[in-house]
Formats: C-alpha cells, structure tokens, sequence
C-alpha cells in the first residue's frame, strides 16, 4: 500500500462534493454518486490490488457523519458494492475505459442498494419504486464524463 | 492468507462494529455537542426568550385544542365537549437538522431524555402532525415524518368517515390505503389521525384528500393525500408526552 497525497486530496475532495449534491440535488429527486465512481478510478489505476478498502471505509464514514447517516452504512455498503462489482466482473476481459464504467456503475448500484438496505430503518424499509433512483444515480455521472470525454476529443480532432 | 483479503475483512469488521455501535457514540457526544453549540444558533440568555417559548408552547396547544374542536364540532354536533387530548402535555422542541442522502427525511430535534421524550412520543406542528420519535439520546431525539417509508398511521376521513392506512407514497407525499369503497371519500376533505392505531391520539390532522383512486386489488380505495405540514420549512415542534394512559 502506498500514501499518495493527492490520492487522499481527490478522495476527501470528492466526498465534500457529493455531500453538497446530497443536500441540495439529493432534496429535488437523486444525487448522482460520483463518490464510487472515484473511487473505482482509484483501484483501477492507482491502487495495486484494488487497494482501495480504506479510502472507501474512511470516505463513507465522513459521508455519513456529514449527512447524519447511520455510521459505518457507506463505508460497509461501498466497500462490498466494489467489491461485488469486481467478483462479478472479474471474469470478463474489456478494454480499460469499458472496464471502468462497468465497474462503477455496477459498483454504484450494488453501494446504494446495500445502503438502502443498512440506512432505512426498519432495515429494507425504503425499498419500493424509489429504489429505481439508484440507476439515474450510477449512471448521470458516467454520462457527463462520456459527454465531457467526447467534447474533449471533437476539440482536439478540430485543432489538430 | 492474501493480505488484500485481510484488509478487506478488516475494514468490513470496522464497519459492522460502527453500525452496531457507533450510532451509539456518536450520537451520545453529538447530541451533546449538538444541545451546546445550538446556542450559536438559538440564543437562551434572556428571560424573555423562555417566556415567548412557554408562550408559542400555549399558543400551539390552544390552536391544536381549537382545531380539534372544530374537526368534533362539524363531524358530532350532538357530542360537544368530546375532546381527546386531555391528559396531553407537550414540550415545544427546534428542529436542529435532518438527515441526507438517499435514505433521509428524519429530524433530530433538541429535547430528549432529559426532558422525558420516550420513543413513540409524538410529534406535530401548527398544521399537523410530523411523526413519531425513533430514537431518543439525553439531549437530543429523532423523529421519523410520516412521509418516509416505514411509518404508518391509522387515519379517518373528517367529513365521510372512511377509515384507512396512511404511509409514505413514492413521489415524497401520502397514500391512505385500504380505504371502504362504500365510505364514499371525497376529494378536500381532511385526514385525521384515529385512535385505533394505538400511537397517535386521535384528531390530528394530517393531511387533505387530493386524489381518490382504485385500490391495487380494485376492491378498496386508495387516497392521495397533501400533507398538512412543510416538512421542508419546519422550525419549532411540539413533541407530546403521554402522562396517562387513555
């Protein structure tokens, strides 16, 4: 395991933004959940080993203490949604990029399905056609980086 | 054994111990920290404060004694003087923050154990009723609205008297369930609490009647309800506690 800096700047970064969507964009319909996204990115390319269990369990307390959750829900929920999201993909053989997207958004759903089951209380009680949220949730956020990543390349297709 | 498996364990564990515990602990110092720094916010130095409190307190009670006896007045002309909330005492509570996220809604409010707050107390505003209290800490309690999935209420129509089920709906607001398709519910009459639930005294409104549907095995009724409280806009709260049993 290695302490990179910039690693743990990114990370705390991302959870400060994705309490301000909870509060805010969370209130009107869902937040989307950049947080598992980053931290994918992390085990792909950062981490040895997908090392990334305590970056997840140290951002999902924050989160939860910041949003008044349950503590330890996030942490837990992440922590197995990523690594659910790697068992079952494991098998597979993609491409870098598809590989990421997969992943994340697999990760996000499993993350936010266990943390609806853990957070709501009686357990489980917040199931119901809500629960549909998590897709817009996983997937907003890869689809502006597509959009962002195709933009990005039409620029530099025009400048070249 | 892989060490990444170890560590995986591990921090697995450290979650688990959190869930079970550490809501424990952090809500023992947060309620703490909670009821000190909420001076910051609210100011308690002067007399006058407590005495415009007891007086909101009052006033409350009053326009929640009035609006039952209105509700009792047009429904039982004949039963005059029947109120239900006589052995009621209530303790006037903020609404410190609520909870975020995607499973969120719940308020934590400033008044707990310390000021008798059991769980089951009830609580309601000016307009209605807001929920019940989940959990309680020395200072501090927190109380689940009845908009969140989970919590349900036994409710009656003022006007037709059809009696059904209140709980969450998807879209953030109330659904009245079960309703008798021959109690004739209509649309803007108000939803009250009714005395068989066991939790809730009954009379308390909770909402108005916006939509009345088919129920799900098209033999019952299903009632859309307008709650009558801004869960978003509230401040100042009314927790009651039960001296007697009634």
């Amino acid at each position: 395991m290695r302490f990179s800096v910039r690693d743990q700047t990114i990370v705390a970064l991302t959870v400060a933004v994705q309490f301000m969507l909870e509060v805010t964009l969370g209130r009107v319909l869902a937040a989307p959940n950049i947080l598992v996204p980053v931290l994918v990115y992390l085990a792909l390319n950062r981490e040895p080993r997908w090392h990334v269990q305590g970056k997840a369990f140290f951002s999902g307390l924050s989160l939860d203490l910041l949003t008044h959750q349950p503590p330890g829900t996030s942490s837990l929920s992440m922590i197995l949604g990523i690594l659910a999201a790697r068992r079952l993909l494991s098998a597979t053989i993609a491409a870098g990029e598809v590989s990421f997207y997969l992943h994340s958004v697999l990760a996000s759903i499993f993350s936010d399905l266990l943390f609806i089951l853990l957070a709501s209380r009686p357990p489980g009680a917040y199931f119901g056609v809500g629960t549909l949220l998590v897709i817009p949730r996983a997937v907003a956020p890869l689809a502006c980086l597509v959009v962002v990543q195709i933009l990005l390349f039409r620029i530099r297709s025009d400048s070249a | 054994m892989d060490p990444s498996r170890n560590r995986t364990i591990l921090y697995i564990l450290f979650s688990l111990l959190l869930l079970v515990v550490g809501s424990a602990l952090v809500s023992g110092v947060g309620s703490r920290l909670g009821f000190l720094f909420s001076g910051l916010f609210f100011r308690e130095d002067d007399h006058r404060d407590e005495y415009t409190r007891t007086l909101i307190l009052e006033l409350m009670l009053e326009n929640a004694r009035l609006r039952e006896i209105s509700m009792k007045t047009a429904l039982y002309r004949e039963l005059l003087g029947y109120i239900r909330l006589p052995e009621t005492r209530a303790v006037v509570a903020r609404v410190l923050y609520r909870t975020e996220g995607l499973v969120g809604g719940g308020f934590v409010l400033d008044r707990g154990r310390a000021d008798q707050v059991e769980i089951g107390s009830v609580c309601i505003a000016a307009a209605g009723l807001v929920g019940v209290v989940d959990r309680v800490e020395e200072n501090t309690c927190t109380v689940l609205p009845v908009v969140i999935p989970g919590v349900l209420v036994s409710a009656v129509c003022a006007e037709s008297g059809a009696m059904g089920l209140v709980s969450s709906a998807p879209d953030g607001g109330l659904r009245m369930d079960h309703v008798d398709m021959a109690a004739g519910p209509r649309v803007g009459e108000q939803v009250l609490t009714s005395r068989f639930g066991g939790v809730y005294p009954d009379g308390i409104v909770i909402g108005t009647v916006t939509a009345v549907e088919e129920g799900s095995r098209g033999l019952d009724m299903t009632l859309v309800l307008e709650p009558a409280v801004d869960f978003r806009r509230l401040g100042e709260v009314l927790i009651l506690r039960r001296t007697g049993a009634e």
